[in-house]
């Protein structure tokens, strides 16, 4: 017996040691010494200010230079300051984009800007020896870009396109509605819009550079392989002439602070998903306080320092599954930033998320942080804050903020001894004061006809749609309607030309297609062939691919390349009965049934609504136009999301008006023009339609 | 879009390999010191102490290479239970007491080896030998946490593989190229396979494979080195050595023809066409040479490919480098992903141009400084990381059993002439030695 115990002891304890041998569990040693490394200052004849970083490890260098101003300079010309750091790079008075991109190529160097509120980044990295070929290249760019009117068109272009895209992203509404909240009319509350970027000109642009690449406006950082002495007198070659400007010192109106319960609902029809918003206006860099409510938010959230041990990751996600990526932060800059937590779930437990998200509010003002989750985050912080020390570019980043935002010399240095000192009690009193749970702006994005009464639980939201524009209420206005529905039924065959319409056995459309995805458009060419009875032909072409979908009023099949294959329930059951030839003529008949709610206004003007039942079980809602009498819009109820088809460009085929060009939008963007109709009195060959 | 690039990223990363005269000047080399445990378990250690910060490193001989046919996925399988539960730490736990110092983890798994890491701040590295050493000889192989990571595996493939835009692109490129090694599949594997094998395989797998005879550990950054050895030697030492590994490996035979491999699946959004050829094993002369080729053709905006195709020409969103020099093997190719309108027939053709362009006439001298300025800027931006440094020690010392490449080898680089470019490309890049990949696009995405 005793034999056999040891046989299952050991292979539970793997093949090593028995347990007794076994070392403990480690503890950690003394805390290392957690000091900024050592670095020099320097200004440049103009004034400009530079930080030397030595660390000659190896032969390379790392650059950054800070210009202090970022998209709250834009003014009325949102978008400006990003424009700025995306054409830095595509060509000087005298280098053309092309020549820049050789020469950084060619010594294998770095070079990168990007904006941020207050403040732009321009940064880059090279081996010591090329030193004096890379640094005029990128004063260079930073001195005298020139703009080039082509490379403009093309940033605005591609900008656009990617605005329309994140239109359609599922929390980039609520983030938008979020600043509109927090900052109306000041300037941090900017942000690019379709239209906004289109008043982003050459000069716009130019004038924005001028005004705040300078001298004294800007500090750089260089880390690595330098010392003072090498690398002053090359900085004061390519920069110390560069004309002296002055520091942009803004001006910022007042913040209102948060107060109450504020809920919006960003209405996104026929969203699988509520991304939740919970925030409030939050503190200055400078603020006393800002250290302590950083490392709350980190408790709470996450802010770029806990990861899966935060309180809204181990409630949302570990706990409750509610969601893959809950988070937070408390952002920092010059004026108020956010403090912000946010999740993005399924619609049908928005309530339950936006319930547990306020529970994780109010615990932070009315419990201390116990001692043991305390402990774990304070090893956390000044661990992580040690290890940063390791890469020079954060370094750069840190010294820089210090003079950026008019912080202690020592701040960095005295950081970790700080957060070592912060009490349970401390925290919960920072809390009190700057989380305040019954002051936050709570703001949904999703489908509105899903999700209203869940919102409404916990307060009545204000409705916007995706531009923020207020939306009167979602439950829809149906007005009554004029005709009868036998006489909008009259209406709609007499437009249509019911006498010849009844007479056609075949319709075969010819045309082209674009589909618009988030990763670009998709286009090619398209067949539809509609049969009698109930029957249906589609081709899609494209690159030289081939798709294509047949009912034979029975049975779906799809597939590509000539080959198709039979689609399995419950989807097939579905199309199948949606197919049916001619439908507007037949909605009277078996198996079909018809009711008119009354009138609404949709994008061709009032229509009279009616709801068509096919088989029972497919729902659509068909517009009928007041005015010319043709179906402009069908809506195809699906459990996913409605599909919603546009039929425009009316014209006559042998007598009978056809939509040249139908809109189809919902779970995708796809559009066809007809380039040719034909209508056919005798039946479609039957090979067609099956396998 | 990110997504692709980003994983092809992973693929094209240069081995950063060897010095010596020349290099002395360009990088300042490396000092390490080495040393065996009795037990076989090799130890480097790389001291650097700029920042209060160490990097431990554990390095397994074993990858999808040295799996069964009929149990392929086992090796990166095994990565996922090795942060399951030990003796001494809790399921769940692993992750957190790396996190709990403010530190990181993370392992990856490769056709050839399987690694795991900590950085963590220097006040803690016992804690990490000690949770290495714990996995090393101590880990849970049982039905919990076998389970729990079938399901996360599965998910894995979805999210990563099955799921993203031209996620199984390299799954592709291998099945194509190698027929007969065991090159053919990729560390992800067939899911079946791990849901038929039975706990005592993965017994047997973790005893063949994760023994200290089979494992480097590699310290580096701030660190006292008899601290560290005397840690070393009481968390490893007394681990038992195990058996002597018999690896099996079938050399793929030439290829005759040219392949052609049509995917067709849901999620792609643009086409694209990939060339891949097979070539050399890492650290094979030709290696270098080819490692500058690619390049020539495809590194940064004004490489080749990318000003012709995606400037020029207008026909493709991106180039990635397809390039990976493995223990027995190696692949050299391109993955270009067509503009929404352009046809790859087009893309084809312009790529076919620049091949026999650069086979004819060679490349210039301008572009020949080019790649080994940038060749020099890689191998320095590495050495300055002590990730990059742990990672190239454990690696040589694997696969060479030889550390100083991590110092010798960018000379073997710089070694490389301008008729040695254009030769490999006459060599290795022929029509029937070629496999041509083409996603198309469904209508519906």
């Amino acid at each position: 017996m005793k034999k056999i115990l040891f046989i299952v002891l050991t292979l539970v304890a793997g093949f090593g040691l028995s347990n007794a041998q076994r070392p403990a569990k480690p503890s950690a040693g003394s805390v290392p010494k957690t000091v900024l490394p050592p670095y020099k200052e320097a200004t440049l004849k103009n004034g400009l200010r530079v930080i030397i970083v030595p660390d000659n490890r190896q032969p390379i260098v790392y650059f950054r230079a800070m210009v202090m101003a970022g998209t709250a300079a834009d003014g009325k010309e949102i978008g400006a300051a990003a424009a700025v750091g995306s054409l830095l790079e595509k060509g000087t008075k005298a280098r053309t984009a092309d020549d820049i991109a050789e020469k950084l190529d060619f010594f294998g160097a770095t070079f990168n800007a990007n904006s941020g509120v207050d403040a732009m980044n321009c940064f880059g990295s090279f081996l010591k020896k090329d030193m004096s070929n890379i640094l005029p290249i990128y004063a260079d760019m930073m001195r005298n870009p020139s703009f080039p009117q082509d490379e403009v068109a093309k940033y605005v272009s591609t900008t656009e396109s990617s605005l329309k895209a994140a239109k359609k992203n599922s929390s980039d509404p609520g983030r938008r509605m979020g600043r509109r909240l927090i900052y109306g009319d000041h300037p941090y509350g900017n942000f690019e819009t379709e239209e906004s970027i289109k008043k982003v000109s050459r000069d716009v642009i130019a004038g924005w550079h001028d005004k705040y690449f300078s001298a004294e406006n800007t500090m750089i950082a260089v880390i690595g392989d330098v010392t003072e002495k090498e690398i002053v007198p090359i900085l004061e070659k390519n920069f110390g002439d560069w004309k002296k400007g002055a520091r942009h010192r803004p001006l910022y109106p007042s913040l209102a602070e948060t107060k109450g319960m504020q809920y919006t609902l960003v209405d996104r029809p026929s969203s699988v998903q509520s991304s939740i918003r919970i925030q409030r206006l939050g503190l200055s860099r400078t603020d006393p306080d800002y250290d302590k409510a950083g490392f709350v938010a980190a408790i709470f959230a996450g802010n770029g320092l806990i990861g899966f041990q935060n309180r809204l990751f181990q409630n949302i996600r570990e706990k409750h599954g509610y969601t893959y990526t809950p988070g937070g932060s408390l952002t920092s800059s010059l004026d108020r930033g956010t403090l912000v937590g946010v999740a993005e779930v399924r619609n049908s437990v928005t309530d339950s998320a936006i319930e547990q998200m306020l529970l994780e509010y109010r615990r932070l003002s009315n419990e201390d942080i116990p001692k043991q989750e305390l402990d774990f985050a304070k090893g956390l912080v000044t661990g992580k804050y040690l290890m940063d020390i390791a890469d020079p570019n954060l370094t750069g980043e840190k010294l820089l903020s210090i003079y950026q935002y008019g912080l202690p010399k020592d701040y960095y240095d005295t950081y970790p001894s700080r957060v070592q000192n912060f009490t349970a009690a401390d925290l919960r009193e920072t809390a009190k004061r700057v989380f305040p749970p019954n002051d936050l702006h709570v703001i949904v994005t999703g489908d509105g006809s899903k999700i209203l009464s869940k919102v409404e639980r916990f307060g009545k939201p204000k409705l916007v749609d995706l531009d923020l524009n207020p939306v009167k209420n979602l439950t829809e206005t149906i007005a009554p309607s004029k005709l009868s529905l036998d006489e909008v039924l009259e209406k709609l065959h007499k437009a249509i030309n019911k006498p010849s319409l009844e007479k056609v056995q075949s319709i075969e459309k010819n045309g082209e297609f674009v589909l618009t995805m988030p990763q670009g458009e998709l286009a090619g060419t398209v067949q539809q062939i509609f049969a009698s009875p109930n029957k249906k032909y589609q081709k899609f072409e494209f690159h030289g691919t081939v798709i294509e979908e047949k009912i034979d009023g029975t049975k779906l099949y799809e597939g590509q390349m000539g080959e198709v294959h039979p689609v399995e329930e419950p989807r097939a059951k579905y199309d199948v009965a949606s197919m049916v030839f001619n439908e507007e003529l037949r909605v009277k008949e078996p198996g079909m049934n018809v009711k008119l709610t009354g009138m609404k206004d949709i994008f061709s003007g009032p229509a009279y609504v009616l709801e068509v039942e096919k088989q029972g079980f497919v729902k659509e809602r068909w517009y009928v136009d007041e005015k010319t009498g043709y179906v402009t819009r069908k809506e195809i109820k699906n459990e996913e999301g409605d599909i919603v088809n546009d039929y425009t460009d009316f014209r006559p085929v042998n007598g009978i008006p056809m939509a040249h060009k139908i809109t189809t939008t919902g779970s995708q963007d796809l559009v066809m023009t007809f380039t040719s109709i034909k209508t056919s009195l005798t039946p479609a060959d039957e090979k067609l339609f099956t396998k | 879009m990110k997504h692709l690039f980003s994983f092809m990223l992973l693929l094209a990363v240069l081995p950063f390999n060897r010095l010596n005269a020349q290099t002395q000047q360009l990088m300042k080399p490396i000092k390490f010191e080495e040393y065996d445990l009795s037990n076989g378990m090799h130890v480097i250690l790389y001291q650097e102490r700029s920042a209060p910060v160490v990097a431990v490193r554990v390095y397994y001989h074993v990858g999808s290479k040295d799996e069964r046919p009929d149990r392929t996925g086992f090796a990166h399988f095994f990565e996922h239970l090795m942060f399951e539960a030990t003796d001494q730490i809790k399921r769940g736990e692993y992750g957190k007491m790396i996190e709990a110092t403010g530190g990181e983890l993370n392992a990856h798994t490769s056709l050839d080896r399987t690694f795991y890491q900590e950085n963590v701040p220097s006040n803690q590295l016992r804690l990490a030998l000690w949770m290495e050493s714990e996995r090393m000889s101590w880990l849970h192989v049982d039905s919990g946490g076998v389970e729990t990571q079938r399901q996360v595996v599965k998910e894995e493939r979805r999210n990563r593989y099955d799921n993203q835009p031209y996620g199984t692109f390299f799954l592709k490129v291998m099945e194509s190229v190698f027929k007969k090694s065991q090159y053919n599949w990729t560390p992800i594997g067939q899911a079946q396979y791990i849901d038929q094998a039975t706990i005592k395989e993965f017994t047997d797998f973790y005893r063949t494979f994760y023994v200290p005879n089979n494992a480097v550990l590699v310290v580096a950054g701030d660190f006292e080195t008899p601290d560290a050895k005397k840690a070393i030697e009481e968390y490893f030492g007394a681990i038992p050595r195990g058996n002597d590994i018999i690896r099996a490996y079938t050399p793929e035979p030439a290829q005759a023809e040219e392949r052609y491999v049509e995917v067709a699946e849901k999620h792609t959004p643009l086409p694209a066409v990939s060339y891949a050829w097979r070539t050399v094993p890492e650290g094979d002369k030709d290696m270098y040479a080819l490692d500058l080729l690619t390049n020539v053709f495809a590194r940064g905006n004004s490489s080749r490919l990318v000003k012709r195709l995606q400037d020029q020409d207008q026909l493709v969103v991106g180039i990635d480098q397809v390039v990976l020099n493995m223990e027995k093997d190696g692949i050299f190719g391109f993955l270009a992903v067509a503009k929404a309108g352009k046809e790859v027939p087009d893309v084809r053709k312009a790529l076919d141009e620049e091949i026999e362009k650069l086979q004819k006439d060679g490349i210039s001298e301008e572009e020949f400084q080019k790649v080994r300025n940038q060749t020099i800027k890689d191998f320095i931006t590495n050495a300055s990381s002590i990730d990059n440094v742990a990672f190239q020690l454990s690696h040589y010392y694997t696969i060479f059993r030889d550390t100083r490449r991590v110092n010798t080898e960018l000379d073997k680089y710089l070694a490389v002439t301008k008729q040695d470019i254009q030769r490999v490309a006459k060599k290795y890049l022929t029509k029937n030695g070629r496999s041509v990949i083409v996603y198309t696009v469904p209508p519906k995405g």
